[in-house]
């Protein structure tokens, strides 16, 4: 197996339990900063290339070999509608979980950093702008803000929901 | 094994003996009658009955106990079985198929299921006995016994149906969900209980009481004119650490001091116990406790009550011995019932028996090229001896998952029964091949397919009697389900010998429809092929049967979906036949690895024919397609289908080294369709997991899946007739002709 | 749900009403809360008219309430089985040990099978 090198992300959940705040995996991806919420995220692993599946839209950057499972992975950056991620030295997987959906999900995300884990309280979370974003409204849970910068909550399950991504594919065959 | 595990049992067995009672009354419609058929029906329902009374199941012991009643009086050949009364057989053992699917809950609150079951008691009232006359002869007969009982109280066993038994359930019996309340209203329904003692001696102090656990014991006497068997099938369901003796009628003093001696409670107790049970006399307990007491004196030996037991079962050598041949031959008919019966195993488990075994093929492939690499002959030996088990487990793993289609079969003969009462036609349905076995995965998803294959074949196929009459053929319509193997494939063939598919009212249909154009020009297989596409439908009239124009679509899409594909041969007048294609099983499969501009292929074994060097064959007027031997070969590129570009990852150097376009082609066979494929390179044969690829890939078509290859890489697994399909689309786009019929058009 | 009522009563004896069902879905938490730690004066009447089912379990809990009331040199007397419990008993033929008091004095089982 080439993924040797993963670091398993701790649940933390029990020792910071503040009322209202929840969890959130905080990742780079060109100088934009996104959060995800931890509970769907599995584990982190290097970028160590990926096979192309033929025929496929940008956004489907391949299938990665995770332990024996094939695993898709996604160029977040051309799912969110901008350039196609840069592939460098330190690219990362980050590899969730969704399972709200018909049936569980793994997908594989290619971000260009893995930045912490940290808790933000709801009252921290402002609502998604309607426009100025330049991502899709829908997409978004919520904008925080830490250290004067601004972290893009992504909607895991809608940004990201097999169905409609299956249903890109399908365009694109067409 | 909790209560519902249990119950699972329950059901599947259930299901099974439906099944059983399912066939027998088919056979017995076709004419075939005898004790042993009977014997076999009543048998079930008589199981269903008494399972579903130890669950408490009333609901489903009420109604089956009236068909049983019927059938046990066909048995006893005090009523026939004609016409009338198998019909009701039938819409009766339906109904105990729906009493099965829900619970007693359920079940009272459904009005209608037991108007439905009123009305079929009433159907069958005409041949039953009357409750009444079974119910008083039950009681003067217990009457006798209890006077010959009283009469002879001092002479031992001299009731000949008096069994004893004695039960030590579990302790977590209660816990599970086990009442022993249900075995004993059971038993009550297989004799009289004559006497029952509960023992409270189990009963710890109040700190350790456990309100959950079973502290009762029981000691039973039965009077029964049931068998062993029975008895004992009361506590099939019961946990393994349960103790329970049952002993027959005929059972000597010897076999209750033996019981005695193994229980926990006191001897001299039990003793009583046993007296009071009717099951033993004083007179022959206190012999037993004499001896003892005097044995006790001349071994001097405190503990002796432990070989009390022993000591009595010397004195009464000879009856134990005889009873011993007795019990002895009651097993050997008993393991000889259970042969050839099988182990249930939950599918889960195998399915992940299989996933390991997978693994492990995968991992011997990588230590096979490991072991390439060294060099190392002695090595290379051992890996190879451990590359043939490997395959060997696996072939033996499938083996676990594979069951004959006859099961599927044998269903449609009541479907085809029904249906052609329903349409008033006569069919002969005939079975070919039902031991060919299939993935189970498999045969769960065909049903839907064949029942909709087999109704359609009746329906628009099989004539009406007056026109078969007409056109001088048997009334008697023909109707074939058979299966075989066929090139690594499995066929399953549905025929019939009805009018064959009207290809001009398909045409004029499709136009009508406009799914094609008027001017369309399509061969005879083409137009056979329409009625698969997604709302068409020719029947004149719509039968609630067929006809709604869904359906064979449905089909088409329910076999690809198994990675398998269908056809139809039709000839009008004379029959038609849907020929259903599909792979040996779905987890593992020999393919062949190719490269195409370093993305990695495999093609199912089974389906190539060979393969041969593209820079020897030329190319027939510009278009993809060979002469080989005479005959015409289409091929594809898989660069072109596949629009490949060389990977990221390849060096410029390797993508350099592959510029020269020396193509290697794999002649493929799908059905009636021989294509080639043309590769990069040839890498051999592999053996490998399908992992499929996920719902974001549904619509990709030619790829049905993925693998991993020794070196941890991914390959795509290609589906050759998808293949061949997206070959001929695009070759269709390309000519701008008037058809606008697409394969893919889901 | 059982209910259980315990009532101490001043001519020296101790009323036990049960209600509902009696079954293994709550007799862990009657023996529990009730019957565990239970005192009885010199008499114990247990009434069972209300009892609407019971189960095994249940009919254990009543004998193992026996046990401690007789354990207290209490006698006990029951008072009216009602149907549940007089269906179950007579299938098992438990009879001497649920007798209604209306057609039987005060009872107490077989003590010599009990003592071990």
């Amino acid at each position: 197996m080439k993924n040797t090198l993963h670091n398993e992300i701790e649940d933390e959940s029990s020792s910071a339990a503040k009322e209202n705040s929840s969890q959130f995996l905080t990742f780079t991806i060109a100088d934009e900063h996104f959060g995800m919420d931890l509970h769907q995220t599995r584990e982190i692993i290097e970028y160590a290339g990926v096979t192309q599946v033929p025929l496929m839209p940008q956004f489907i950057s391949g299938v990665i070999n995770l332990r024996g499972e094939v695993v898709p992975v996604i160029d977040l950056s051309v799912r969110l509608g901008r350039e196609a991620i840069t592939i460098h030295k330190r690219t990362c997987v980050i590899v969730i979980e969704l399972q709200s959906s018909e049936q569980h999900c793994v997908l594989g995300l290619l971000a260009d950093a893995v930045n912490e884990v940290i808790d933000i309280s709801s009252s921290n979370i402002e609502d998604a702008p309607a426009f100025g974003a330049k991502i899709r409204a829908e997409f978004i849970q919520g904008i925080a803000k830490k250290d004067e910068e601004f972290i893009v909550l992504l909607d895991a399950e809608k940004t990201l929901s097999p169905k409609e991504l299956a249903h890109l594919v399908e365009a694109e065959l067409q | 094994m909790s209560l519902d595990a249990v119950l699972q049992t329950f059901y599947v067995e259930a299901q099974e003996h439906l099944e059983l009672m399912e066939n027998v009354l088919l056979k017995i419609d076709e004419g075939e009658c005898n004790d042993e058929l009977l014997n076999e029906i009543f048998r079930s329902a008589h199981t269903i009955k008494g399972s579903a009374g130890i669950f408490g199941l009333d609901h489903i012991v009420n109604f089956t106990h009236v068909v049983e009643n019927v059938l046990d009086r066909a048995r006893d050949n005090e009523i026939t079985l004609e016409k009338s009364l198998v019909d009701i057989l039938f819409n009766c053992r339906d109904h105990i198929q729906k009493l099965v699917s829900v619970n007693l809950e359920e079940f009272n609150a459904q009005s209608e299921l037991q108007n439905i079951g009123k009305d079929l008691l009433e159907a069958l009232s005409p041949w039953t006995s009357s409750d009444e006359e079974s119910g008083s002869t039950q009681n003067s007969q217990n009457l006798e016994t209890e006077n010959k009982e009283t009469s002879s109280a001092e002479l031992e066993n001299e009731n000949d149906n008096c069994w004893h038994i004695s039960l030590r359930l579990s302790a977590d019996c209660l816990k599970n969900g086990m009442d022993p309340l249900s075995f004993i209203k059971f038993l009550t329904s297989l004799g009289e209980i004559k006497h029952i003692e509960t023992l409270i001696d189990n009963f710890p102090n109040t700190k350790n009481y456990d309100a959950e656990a079973l502290y009762f014991a029981y000691e039973i006497a039965l009077q029964s004119e049931a068998s062993l068997e029975e008895i004992e099938n009361t506590f099939m369901f019961v946990q393994d650490d349960s103790n329970i003796t049952i002993l027959p009628p005929s059972a000597k003093v010897d076999d209750y001091l033996h019981l005695i001696e193994k229980l926990p409670e006191e001897n001299q107790r039990l003793g009583d116990i046993l007296v009071n049970c009717g099951s033993l006399t004083k007179h022959s307990l206190e012999q037993a406790l004499a001896s003892q007491s005097h044995e006790n004196i001349n071994a001097e030996e405190p503990k002796s009550n432990h070989k009390l037991g022993e000591l009595l079962t010397e004195q009464h050598k000879v009856s134990k011995e005889v009873i011993n041949a007795a019990l002895t031959k009651q097993q050997q008919n008993k393991s000889k019932a259970s042969e050839g019966k099988q182990i249930r195993i939950d599918s889960n488990r195998l399915d992940h028996l299989i996933n390991l075994i997978g693994e492990l093929v995968i991992n011997q492939q990588r230590i096979e090229l490991l072991s390439k690499k060294t060099n190392n002959p002695v090595l290379i030996e051992a890996v190879d001896d451990f590359d043939n088990f490997t395959n060997q487990i696996r072939d033996a793993a499938l083996n676990l998952r594979m069951v004959p289609i006859g099961g599927t079969f044998q269903r449609f003969k009541r479907l085809v029964r029904d249906t052609a009462q329903e349409l008033g036609k006569e069919v002969e349905l005939t079975i070919e091949g039902a031991d060919t076995e299939l993935d189970r995965l498999m045969v769960e998803k065909l049903g839907d397919p064949l029942t909709h294959i087999v109704r359609n074949a009746m329906d628009h196929g099989l004539e009406s009697i007056e026109d078969r009459t007409a056109v001088d053929k048997d009334i008697k319509g023909q109707l074939k389900l058979s299966a075989y193997h066929e090139a690594g494939h499995i066929v399953i063939a549905i025929s019939d010998d009805g009018n064959g598919i009207n290809k001009e009212r398909v045409r004029e249909k499709a136009i009508e429809k406009g799914i094609i154009n008027p001017e369309s020009q399509l061969s005879d297989n083409e137009l056979n092929h329409l009625i698969f596409h997604p709302g068409f439908s020719t029947a004149a009239a719509v039968t609630n049967l067929s006809g709604r124009g869904v359906g064979m679509d449905v089909v088409k899409r329910n076999v690809e979906a198994l990675q398998g594909s269908i056809d139809i041969d039709s000839k009008e007048g004379i029959g038609s036949e849907f020929k259903i294609r599909l792979p040996l099983t779905l987890a593992i499969i020999d393919g062949f690895h190719v490269e195409a501009k370093s993305t990695h292929f495999i093609i199912p074994q089974a389906t190539i024919i060979e393969c041969i060097d593209l820079a020897n064959h030329e190319d027939i007027k510009g278009r993809h397609c060979i002469n080989l031997r005479g005959d015409m070969i289409p091929y594809l590129n898989m660069t072109e289908i596949f629009n490949l570009t060389p990977s990221l990852d390849v060096s410029v150097a390797d993508a350099l080294a592959q510029t020269p376009t020396k193509k290697e082609l794999v002649i493929v066979q799908f059905g009636n369709d021989v294509a080639g494929i043309a590769v990069d390179k040839l890498h051999g044969e592999i053996q490998t997991v399908v992992k499929p690829l996920g719902p974001i890939f549904k619509a990709l078509k030619g790829i049905g899946g993925s693998s991993l290859l020794g070196n941890g890489d991914i390959a795509f697994i290609l589906d050759i007739p998808q293949l061949i399909e997206l070959a001929i689309t695009n070759e269709a786009n390309n000519k701008a002709d008037a058809i606008n019929i697409s394969p893919n058009e889901k | 749900m059982a209910e259980i009522k315990i009532t101490q009563k001043r001519n020296n004896s101790t009323e036990i009403c049960i209600s509902g069902e009696l079954t293994i879905y709550c007799a862990m938490a009657v023996y529990q809360e009730y019957f565990q730690d239970i005192k009885v004066k010199e008499l114990t009447t247990i009434k069972l008219n209300k009892v609407t089912e019971i189960d095994t379990a249940g009919v254990q809990l009543l004998i193992m309430l026996i046990k401690i009331i007789n354990a207290q040199q209490s006698k006990y007397q029951i008072e009216s089985l009602g149907e549940a419990l007089t269906d179950y008993s007579n299938l098992f033929q438990l009879n001497r040990y649920f007798v209604d008091f209306e057609e039987f004095n005060s009872i107490s089982p077989q003590k010599s099978e009990q003592s071990q």
